[in-house]
């Protein structure tokens, strides 16, 4: 062979090998996972929380036809603003970012959004005194490999006697249970998860407002009020689905998006019937009584956040984060405490009970500076009932079997659904959207 | 202990000449946990104008001890690391993601001629660990005090295919074009890193597909 030969072959085989490889490997990575195109048929999204509007204005991106069904007269589901009560708006629902590693955090950093972090400090009412530090470590159970007992088992077993029950029932009551009903287990195990971040940050605004302005308002259109849905008929190629007053709309893919608490009481009648595995996922969810109610007052008296009252476990000074000269105290009551000013039966009744407790705690100074309450009670939200999921005791991975679709027609969505430990917030229900588009997209 | 020093002995017994290399190279990657862990950041987040690109160009540097036995047969131990890096600038937020991919390995090497000219093939089986780390607006991420970031751990082969350029020659330099597969790099955090979440992609791992393109430059050590 020729020099010039063996040169001219050797820069051939040089090309060759470089340019096959490439190819092949360049037509292994086509969008193989988010084929978006593929998908021509219109969505209904049950539920204009978080989840359903971010699922919404997801679908909106990709130029997917949708329309959403929302039961009560507002957009939000479990965030909600109050103007008025205040010299700032009041968040009535979801008001705490947890940490920023997240697609909410992101949305912030492009947008500087203000937010200011939660460094508040902790005092504890604890053996009738209002104190700083506690004898015994209460904060006990983010190890691994804790026993599925509750919260309240767990601390007895490790040594806190009834006196720390409160500041327990404070530390469950951020999970949104009663501490005689988290599982110490599950609930560790869903942390092991958490890539969020542990502070706490708090909006200058309000969550609603910067739900609302990030991605709600391009969807207001897309969106209709006042329709409970009552049935879903998935039998056929198009899914059926009927609102309280009869009305029929027709879809080929669903996102349910409604609160765990509503599937569990049958709220929503399938055709055909949920699988058994899925309802008793449903039924090992635990969303308990929640309500948190907001007292002004004309002194601030109080410390920045307190643990341990026996008739509210946590208070957080509202004013945190915000810019006010108005001292509000926000009374955050969760399982059963909550369920105990329920019964009380009136606003007056359940703020005459706060009342009395921080009077006890502080000398009679809020009975004497108290001005004004404002009670948001989810038990009593007809379309929430309940705070928001936590894990019981035997909650195995009901999660995981919760969210998965059904027929590749019905996907879910919220809070409760998020299956990679963010659950509980709203960046957690945002995730479950986006897996839900996701998910419905390429199951096409 | 006894063993590991038998073999050590061994080892250096049968070596009669050493020669060492550096290898400088373009390296395209594929690997399919990673670009899906990207592309689900991106789907997620439609108002990114500019869209995090995957891991697909880096560079490579690699290090090679090569002992030539009195059988003939060529062996050694090497070195590499390869780097890689996705950055997406957008709106008050620039987002780079670097990735740091290094190999630690033992390679056989054949020397023969094809038309005269001299090449060789090398195999190698090593040890691949990774590091992931994120940088936002040249900052690193910190949660709760700590960079967001995530190592991995797996084995790799390579295949190698070079030969002694005419050109450089004086500088004992070659050609070479290496693939390289790892069936698993076992990264749990990479996820996190990537997309913020763990446990979506449901995926604590991922296979690497590369391919190299790259000069070699050889030096002998004299014993």
């Amino acid at each position: 062979m020729k020099r010039s030969d063996f040169i001219l072959k050797s820069c051939l085989l040089t090309a060759g090998s470089i340019l096959v490889p490439s190819t092949v490997l360049n037509s292994c990575r086509k969008d193989s996972f988010f084929d978006q195109d593929e998908f021509k048929g219109t969505v209904l999204i049950i539920g204009a929380g978080a989840a359903g509007l971010y699922a919404g204005y997801l679908l909106r991106s990709k130029g997917i036809s949708f329309q959403i069904l929302e039961a009560d007269d507002r957009i939000g589901g479990r965030l909600g603003k109050l103007s008025g009560f205040a010299d700032y708006d009041v968040d009535t629902g979801a008001q705490w970012l947890h940490g920023t590693n997240n697609i909410l955090g992101d949305i912030i950093l492009q947008t500087k959004t203000k937010i200011t972090i939660d460094d508040s400090s902790m005092s504890y009412w604890f053996e009738n005194n209002m104190v700083t530090e506690l004898p015994k470590d209460p904060y006990i159970f983010e190890q691994k490999n804790l026993p599925d007992i509750s919260f309240k088992d767990y601390a007895h077993q490790q040594g806190l006697d009834i006196s720390y029950d409160n500041i327990v029932e404070a530390i469950a009551g951020d999970q949104g249970a009663s501490a005689s009903l988290l599982s110490a287990y599950w609930n560790s195990k869903d942390e092991e998860n958490w890539v969020s971040g542990d502070e706490d940050y708090k909006f200058s605004g309000t969550y609603f407002d910067f739900i609302y302005q990030q991605f709600a308002q391009e969807i207001v259109n897309q969106i209709n009020l006042n329709k409970q849905v009552v049935s879903i008929d998935y039998s056929g190629s198009q899914i059926q689905v009927i609102d309280q007053n009869g009305a029929k709309y027709f879809c080929d893919k669903l996102i349910l998006s409604v609160p765990i608490s509503i599937l569990k009481l049958n709220e929503i009648q399938f055709n055909p019937a949920l699988p058994a595995t899925k309802t008793d996922a449903f039924a090992r969810f635990g969303m308990g009584p929640g309500m948190k109610v907001f007292l002004k007052f004309n002194v601030k008296f109080f410390p920045e956040n307190i643990y341990g009252g026996a008739v509210c476990a946590a208070y957080f000074d509202d004013s945190i984060g915000k810019t006010t000269n108005d001292a509000v105290l926000i009374a955050f009551i969760m399982g059963d405490q909550a369920a105990n000013l329920h019964a009380l039966g009136n606003d007056a009744a359940i703020t005459n009970a706060l009342i009395q407790e921080l009077d006890l705690m502080f000398d009679g100074q809020a009975s004497l500076y108290f001005m004004q309450s404002f009670v948001q009670d989810f038990q009593d939200k007809p379309f929430i009932k309940g705070a928001y999921s936590y894990s019981t005791i035997g909650m195995d991975n009901a999660r995981q079997i919760a969210a998965e679709p059904i027929d590749n027609k019905v996907f879910f969505a919220g809070e409760a659904m998020n299956i990679n430990g963010h659950h509980q917030t709203v960046h957690g229900a945002v995730e479950s959207a986006y897996k839900a588009v996701l998910d419905l997209i390429t199951s096409s | 202990m006894k063993n590991i020093l038998f073999f050590c002995f061994f080892f250096f017994h049968v070596v009669n000449a050493q020669k060492i290399s550096l290898d400088v190279s373009y390296k395209y990657m594929y690997a399919k946990q990673w670009d899906r862990s990207i592309q689900l950041y991106n789907f997620s987040r439609p108002w990114l104008i500019e869209q995090q690109p995957l891991f697909i160009h880096g560079v490579n540097a690699g290090f090679n001890y090569l002992i030539s036995t009195k059988q003939g047969l060529n062996h050694g131990l090497s070195f590499d690391l390869s780097f890689f890096r996705s950055v997406a600038e957008n709106k008050n937020m620039l987002n780079a993601i670097n990735l740091y991919i290094s190999n630690v390995g033992y390679f056989m090497r054949k020397e023969f001629s094809i038309y005269h000219a001299n090449c060789y093939t090398e195999m190698r089986l090593a040890l691949t660990v990774s590091g992931l780390f994120r940088r936002v607006n040249q900052e690193p991420i910190l949660v709760d005090d700590t960079q967001i970031r995530a190592f991995g751990i797996g084995s790799d082969v390579q295949l190698k295919f070079g030969y002694n350029l005419l050109c450089l020659a004086r500088i004992k330099g070659s050609l070479f074009l290496a693939v390289s597969y790892s069936p698993y790099v076992y990264s749990p955090y990479s996820e996190s890193v990537l997309n913020q979440t763990m446990g979506i992609t449901n995926h604590y791992g991922t296979g690497i597909l590369g391919a190299q393109i790259g000069l070699r430059k050889g030096f002998t050590l004299s014993r």
